[in-house]
């Protein structure tokens, strides 16, 4: 039977390595409904190889899905929303074109037009993808990502290419995001931490591919601060 | 829902083509280049008439190697471009179907670009084609299936390493040599020889690796883009 809505998602025992270099040696990680993550860490800690493992692009050596408390052979795609990196679209197409092909490969009802009006894209509806600055980029392959009305979404590094008004729309919208319809709920791996923290009831520090910190409740300033530099320097 | 996908996949690779026009207009050039060298060396050399004709399926299925080429490292130049076939992994759509869209979109542009060559040649070798136009097409559709099965599997394997484009020829010319030798074989059959037959053991090999390459493909397809 299909499922149709999260209320937990669990990767369990994930063993991943790339070459000689091993990185998570049996590493567990659990998503509830309602928790809103932030991913945090240094570079090569892990944070984006996790995202991709769990949004089901990149295979563990080793490891366990659980959807619900079921086994599942990997992350359903039809639930899970994921940006990446690169905006994972075709340059030589139009925003919307792009919009359509994800549409219509998901079989999504949602209007393209009303989202573009949320992230503030609208007046690039005809443009081109490489005639976009890279950081409307981001913004239509985030709508790329909530087209098909995910309920978990996997967010890497999303502000990287953000200035002060994209970001505060990226926690406008993702706070409207998660307050209406039945989300589970996001992970954002991120060093863009102070702007973040407002939007986050959890933040998981990952060092070397290990957990090495994961606390829960309302962060403030110095409590990201402190866990940042905890895993910097510990 | 399957025919869906697989329609907006080939449309999506139509698009790009009708909207960038970079691999047939670098399939039409190379095919130019080719057949211009081809006709000053015969000419030069002062070949007669019946011996460019006996050479003729060498240098067509030649051409044919280099133009497709080209046509398949620039199609899916534009889905490593910005990782997009990840964003189309992520729609959750069979990767076979991702791969059978890849083939079809590759074979269009394939098979233009054989024709554009097929005319290049014909004028400037002065070879009568029309008499054997339509067998030749249909050896050419059977010579292309085959050919965009095997480099549609390849070709993100190859762009994935180390060497990059370098690797392609390296690890398909040989899966290729059975689809390649058939192909000329073939041709020989109907340019030179007046002989060919549809039960001729040449179609059948073509029509046995189209089967075996494109099963492979279907098969191995997503291993090959997730890992």
């Amino acid at each position: 039977m299909a499922v149709n809505e999260i209320s937990s998602f669990s990767g369990r025992n994930i063993w991943k390595g790339f070459g000689k270099t091993s990185l998570f040696r049996g590493l567990s990680i659990t998503i509830t409904k309602g928790e809103r993550v932030l991913l945090i860490g240094p570079n090569g800690s892990g944070k984006s190889t996790l995202l991709k493992i769990l949004a089901g692009i990149m295979h563990p050596e080793k490891g366990d899905f659980i959807l619900n408390g079921n086994p599942v052979a990997h992350a359903p795609y039809n639930l899970i929303g994921y940006m990446g990196h690169s905006p994972m679209l075709y340059s030589p197409l139009s925003v919307t074109e792009n919009l359509a092909i994800t549409a219509s490969l998901t079989n999504s009802h949602s209007s393209i037009q009303s989202l573009l009006e949320r992230l503030n894209l609208s007046k690039y509806v005809d443009h081109r993808i490489s005639e976009l600055s890279q950081g409307t980029a981001f913004r239509v392959s985030l709508c790329r990502a909530i087209l098909h009305n995910p309920q978990l979404l996997l967010l890497d590094e999303p502000t990287a290419s953000f200035d002060e008004d994209a970001t505060n729309r990226l926690k406008e919208y993702l706070n409207h995001w998660n307050s209406s319809g039945d989300r589970c709920g996001f992970i954002i791996a991120t060093h863009d931490v102070r702007r973040l923290c407002s939007i986050a009831n959890r933040i998981i520090v990952l060092k070397r591919g290990e957990i090495v910190k994961d606390s829960s409740g309302t962060f403030d300033d110095e409590d990201i601060v402190s866990l940042y530099l905890d895993a910097q320097l510990t | 829902m399957i025919w869906r996908s697989i329609i907006t996949l080939f449309s999506k690779d139509i698009s790009i083509e009708l909207r960038t026009r970079e691999t047939l207009s670098v399939q039409a050039t190379m095919s130019l280049i080719l057949g211009v060298i081809c006709s000053i060396g015969a000419h030069s050399a002062m070949l007669s008439p019946s011996e460019i004709l006996t050479v003729f399926p060498i240098l067509i299925w030649f051409t044919f190697l280099f133009s497709s080429a080209l046509a398949v490292a620039k199609g899916f130049e534009y889905e490593k471009d910005n990782d997009a076939i990840t964003g189309i992994i992520l729609t959750g759509v069979d990767p076979s179907l991702i791969y059978l869209s890849k083939v079809t979109a590759t074979l269009f542009t394939t098979i233009l670009g054989h024709i554009l060559a097929l005319i290049v040649f014909s004028l400037l070798l002065n070879i009568g084609i029309l008499p054997y136009i339509v067998p030749f097409l249909a050896v050419s559709i059977l010579c292309a299936i085959g050919y965009c099965s095997i480099s549609c599997l390849l070709t993100p394997v190859a762009l994935s390493s180390r060497l990059r484009g370098a690797m392609l020829p390296l690890i398909s010319l040989p899966l290729m040599f059975p689809i390649l030798f058939s192909a000329v074989e073939t041709t020989i059959e109907i340019f030179i020889d007046h002989t060919f037959s549809w039960s001729s053991v040449w179609v059948s090999i073509l029509l046995i690796f189209d089967v075996i390459y494109l099963t492979a493909g279907i098969n191995l397809f997503e291993k090959v883009v997730k890992e």
